[in-house]
């Protein structure tokens, strides 16, 4: 009788542990997140705006002198990329989790806006000028990416 | 089946250790990459400006731009930092999910 009630305490006991287990510590493989899940959307966003970029650039450097560069032949490209950025930065900023990402993009944004108006001001831009612009947006690009594929 | 804790314990500790020595490395090539980067950007910068080819208020410009850059390569290895510990918490929690449920 003895080891019977000893059985069935120690049972209970596991039960406990376990019942007490289970209550405490599986919800947080579902709860306790640091970051956004990997967004494979967003992700081919910034893909697709760094190209974009890039593209705008390599275009400039291969189809007109620095005299034919003038602003108004290519402020629709830069309209174009800067409403990319900005609905980059929307989406990162509404993802929970997010502040550095979203952050990044905002990053990216002011440099691209600068970068306008440094075009504007000018009326031109140079060779040595376009391919640093390009250095600079391209390893702002490398850092979102890899932030984003942190998240895979 | 009976609950081994001290069995739990020991494979809770070896995904820790091997989680957390992944993540410490990725984040040191990381680090190498945006070093690296950086300095060839500069450099890049810096022979601009030597050629004539920038003048006061570009290169202010760039230097506040590699300031950005450096915020935004610290926000990233943040990110990079979090993804490491989270998976330290996946396997932990995994770990002892798989435990329980053999006991269940």
């Amino acid at each position: 009788m003895i080891t019977y009630l000893a059985g069935m305490r120690s049972i209970t006991l596991l039960l406990y542990r376990v019942t007490l287990l289970v209550t405490l510590l599986l919800p947080l493989s579902s709860c306790f997140s640091l970051l956004p899940k990997y967004n494979e959307q967003v992700a081919g966003q910034i893909e697709q705006v760094a190209k974009q970029v890039d593209r705008f650039y390599l275009n400039m450097l291969e189809h007109a002198t620095p005299e034919e560069r003038v602003y108004r032949e290519y402020q629709w490209g830069y309209v174009d990329i800067e409403a990319e950025l900005i609905a980059l930065e929307r989406k990162n900023r509404i993802r929970p989790l997010n502040k550095e990402s979203a952050r990044n993009c905002q990053l990216a944004l002011n440099m691209w806006r600068d970068y306008k108006q440094q075009h504007k001001e000018k009326n031109t831009l140079s060779d040595a000028i376009i391919e640093l612009n390009r250095t600079y947006m391209n390893d702002m690009f490398f850092t979102i990416q890899t932030g984003e594929e942190a998240k895979r | 089946m009976a609950f081994n804790f001290d069995q739990v314990l020991h494979d809770m500790l070896a995904v820790v250790t091997a989680q957390g020595g992944k993540g410490t490395k990725r984040v040191k090539a990381l680090v190498q990459t945006f070093a690296e980067q950086n300095r060839d950007r500069m450099e890049q910068t810096m022979q601009a400006y030597r050629n004539g080819e920038l003048t006061e208020a570009d290169l202010a410009m760039y230097l506040r731009h590699n300031k950005a850059i450096l915020e935004a390569q610290f926000n990233t290895v943040k990110i990079v930092g979090k993804a490491a510990v989270q998976n330290i918490i996946n396997g932990v929690v995994g770990v002892l999910e798989q435990a329980v449920r053999a006991v269940i």
